[in-house]
């Protein structure tokens, strides 16, 4: 019988019977195994679930109201996370892992006195608010929030961007991204 | 000699002349070659960061919205195993280029001082990533992301804010570059505004 290294290459020990052909290409066939595994790791890793949903067109948002930010494009997503024609707000994570993401989002201003704040919330369900960023607003201009956060998730995990703001008027939102992608185990 | 399925190390057949320590070296040679080739190739994801280092005097005072006036010049390459280009950066231009395509998760960030010039009011900082196009520097840069806002830099943020934002999109790898732009407002109009430095890392996440 022969006997393994410990990552399973096999060798013959000095009672099996003398067969070199077929001892060798038992070698050969399990070191090529276990390389071309690494080569899929190393392959895998350099196609990380990644995808970015975007839109431009206005999207009202009432006063003090919780608000999941939609989407219109899915520029970019090579792990079916996203599936706009059934829920343009979600992003569903595809394996567990650490996963990079960005939420960012423009108020338009409103022009009303009363500016307040600005909220953009990164919401991964199950589980609550992961991240968000606060700012005060304006009345003139616009106000982009940006949320990078990394996180660890499981399969099935499903992330949204939440907006908020307590303006004296609704509040209308217009460019914003959702980036998602995968960056270790 | 017949070779492995995947990797092609070759082994002896049964049929072949008894040659044991030829046969031994040509198959550990081969793994050899094939464990250099691959511990030489790239193995970890590939990254770039760019600085503008020192004090940067922006071209603000032009109205809001998407300018390449507006783009900063870095000058800087502290790491670029991802192939990034650094373009012309003189102004219109300052555009990095993707060489590869793929998709790219990039952080930019800005130092942004207080303004110190007597009797001006900040109205308005943008500080935004976008993509541009290195066959045409001039057009105007698609908007990727951004952070801003109308409150002046002051005490409150020990006289020096940074400015950050992120996004991850897909590159071509041909003509598509990042471009980062920043924006002050002023009463009065102000021809320049002073920054510190600014900062472009970039992730490559997938390789099409």
């Amino acid at each position: 019988m022969p006997a393994n290294t410990p990552r399973g290459y096999p060798y013959p020990i000095y009672t099996d019977v003398n067969n070199f052909p077929t001892q060798a290409q038992s070698f050969a066939n399990a070191v090529d195994a276990d390389v071309q595994a690494q080569v899929n790791r190393v392959t895998a890793a350099m196609a990380a679930p990644s995808v970015r949903l975007s839109a431009t067109a206005n999207q009202s948002i009432a006063i003090s109201t919780d608000t999941f930010v939609t989407f219109a494009t899915e520029e970019y997503d090579n792990a079916a996370m996203a599936n706009l024609g059934v829920n343009n707000t979600l992003v569903t994570i595809p394996s567990d892992g650490v996963y990079l993401i960005s939420a960012e989002v423009n108020f338009v201003n409103n022009g009303n006195a009363t500016t307040n704040g600005r909220q953009v919330v990164i919401f991964a369900s199950p589980g609550n608010e992961i991240a968000w960023s606060n700012l005060r607003g304006t009345t003139a201009a616009d106000t982009e929030l940006c949320v990078p956060f990394l996180a660890r998730l499981l399969t099935g995990n499903t992330l949204r961007v939440r907006v908020r703001h307590n303006s004296g008027a609704a509040v209308n939102i217009s460019a914003r991204s959702f980036s998602v992608t995968r960056v270790a185990d | 000699m017949p070779n492995t399925a995947n990797r092609l190390y070759t082994y002896p057949a049964p049929g072949d002349p008894n040659d044991v320590p030829g046969d031994l070296q040509e198959l550990a040679e081969d793994i050899d070659a094939d464990v250099c080739a691959l511990l030489n190739s790239n193995l970890a994801r590939p990254v770039a960061r760019f600085r503008g280092t020192g004090t940067f005097q922006s071209q603000s005072a032009s109205g809001i919205g998407g300018n390449t006036i507006n783009r900063l010049p870095f000058d800087t390459i502290d790491f670029n195993t991802a192939n990034l280009e650094l373009q012309d950066q003189t102004v219109n231009n300052r555009l990095i280029r993707v060489t590869e395509p793929g998709y790219y998760f990039a952080l930019a960030s800005v130092q942004v001082p207080t303004l110190t010039t007597a009797g001006v009011a900040v109205n308005y900082l943008r500080f935004q990533l976008r993509k541009g196009n290195s066959a045409i520097p001039a057009a105007l840069a698609s908007r990727l992301s951004g952070h801003s806002n109308n409150i002046p830099v002051n005490a409150d943020d020990l006289n020096v804010r940074l400015l950050a934002t992120s996004a991850g999109a897909f590159f071509n790898g041909t003509t598509d570059s990042f471009s980062v732009e920043f924006q002050a407002v002023t009463t009065p109009a102000l021809a320049e505004y002073p920054l510190n430095e600014r900062v472009l890392t970039v992730l490559k996440m997938t390789t099409s």
